[in-house]
């Protein structure tokens, strides 16, 4: 087994950041409110909590499968290597827009939506996938492809399952403000 | 034959011009308009409206078009819309130093550019902050929004350019818009400044896509990425493709208020300025 723990490590942290953001998209444009601040961050732990949901039963089966056959670890290392080459800058970039968007004023913080922040989400999907092709570019067998493709399909859903909470919140109980907020992706 | 090309919410809601009692829409009818025009896509979309005998069902459509207005003020906020708005008010406002004015923001949907200046109170005291739509039920969940979050400003139901809607009480008057320009034909433009001559209008600031090739294209990415509803995609790239260029609106606000001396350019069409992706035309009176 080699080293290359930080491979599962900068995964994990990548998921739950974009699971985050996931819950924050999924929950912009609901309300219509303008202060809505508190609800961004109950939605960014929405979208956390939710990413660890799906993703704890491939975590699950990739640990038993490690823990079941220790050779395969160097697969699983070598698969998330090739994802992290796609994946980090494209995580660091986004990451680099976001901060820039605090801190700046308005006109840049627009450039940073405009260049960077609207046509990486567009972008999001294709890079995940590519992440997998990588995967399998490196040589990573099916088990590990399979367990990089659950991953990924997982990381996506998060969005549209959060999406269909609150179609189905709006029909249980029809929001007195505002909206009907019933809109799945 | 004239034909046009329609945004489905444009199309999705019909009000009587002189009384604004909402008009039954009929489903074949909106179909048959975006067929003539060529839009097959829009029809299609336009087959999963809901309906009962034929005519849309005005309640779903109501709550739609604020999901709709929802999404579309989210793009507003990434879009830094109501900023660019209050920084040219606060231009201008700077030239009359103390004077109270009234800014209306016809077409003002949910409200957003009205209620966001009144949550930061950015143009400061003395600021009378209307906003006017046709459409009731957009006017009835702005002031409940206004109201659910303590705002001090006021939404009416109208046409803002009619006299005595919007106030033509002497006040210094601002009149804004965005997102507005091209739901309008551009034989209708001139007669659109006209009004606001008419009323006395201290200054007009619209502000609208700048059309292109690279506006269309960042539209589409957009609404691909942050809209929900498929009548939002759909609307959202329309609304770019539709837009005026410059020149059109210059000429016509030339033509309806001259002596508001209008201003508005685009920048070169194969190059994308970016930070101008929305641009106003604007006017001040004499």
């Amino acid at each position: 087994m080699t080293p290359g723990w930080w491979v599962p490590v900068a995964l994990v942290v990548l998921a739950a950041l974009d699971g985050a953001f996931a819950g924050f998209r999924s929950s912009c444009g609901r309300t219509g409110l303008i202060r809505h601040r508190r609800e961004d961050v109950r939605a960014h732990l929405r979208g956390l909590a939710t990413a660890a949901l799906l993703l704890s039963p491939v975590a699950a089966v990739v640990l038993a499968d490690v823990l079941a056959h220790p050779p395969r670890w160097d697969d699983y290392v070598v698969a998330g290597r090739a994802m992290l080459a796609l994946y980090l800058p494209f995580g660091a970039t986004v990451l680099a827009a976001l901060a820039g968007y605090a801190v700046l004023g308005w006109r840049r913080r627009f450039l940073a939506s405009a260049v960077i922040l609207g046509p990486f989400t567009f972008a999001r999907p294709f890079v995940a996938v590519g992440g997998v092709v990588l995967a399998a570019r490196a040589g990573a067998g099916c088990t590990v492809l399979a367990a990089a493709t659950a991953a990924v399909i997982a990381a996506l859903a998060v969005e549209p399952v959060l999406d269909r909470r609150w179609v189905t919140a709006a029909r249980r109980r029809p929001p007195v403000l505002p909206t009907g907020t019933a809109s799945p992706r | 034959m004239m034909i046009s090309v329609d945004e489905l919410t444009d199309l999705m809601v019909a009000t009587d011009p002189v009384s604004g009692a909402r008009l039954p829409v009929r489903l074949d009818a909106m179909i048959a308009q975006l067929r003539a025009g060529g839009q097959n896509r829009a029809a299609r979309l336009a087959r999963r409206l809901p309906v009962h005998d034929g005519v849309l069902i005005a309640e779903e459509i109501d709550a739609l078009q604020i999901r709709v207005h929802c999404e579309l003020q989210r793009l507003g906020e990434e879009l830094q819309l109501p900023r660019r708005i209050a920084e040219w008010l606060l231009r201008w406002r700077a030239t009359r130093p103390g004077e109270p004015i009234r800014v209306v923001d016809v077409g003002c949907g949910l409200g957003h550019v009205v209620r966001w200046l009144a949550a930061y109170d950015a143009l400061g005291p003395g600021a009378d902050l209307v906003g006017v739509d046709l459409n009731r039920a957009l006017v009835a969940r702005a002031a409940e929004l206004a109201a659910a979050e303590g705002l001090h400003c006021r939404f009416i139901a109208g046409d803002a350019l009619a006299p005595g809607v919007a106030g033509d009480d002497g006040m210094t008057t601002v009149v804004i818009s965005s997102g507005l320009l091209h739901h309008l034909p551009a034989t209708a433009l001139p007669g659109f400044f006209a009004a606001q001559r008419d009323l006395r209008v201290a200054a007009f600031a619209h502000w609208d896509i700048d059309p292109g090739p690279w506006t269309t294209a960042g539209a589409w990415i957009f609404h691909r990425a942050r809209m929900r509803e498929p009548v939002s995609r759909h609307d959202g790239v329309l609304s770019a493709r539709r837009a005026h260029p410059a020149s059109v609106l210059l000429a016509a606000a030339r033509a309806g208020a001259p002596d508001h001396r209008p201003v508005c350019a685009d920048g070169p069409r194969w190059w994308p300025r970016l930070s101008q992706v929305l641009r106003p035309v604007t006017g001040t009176a004499p």
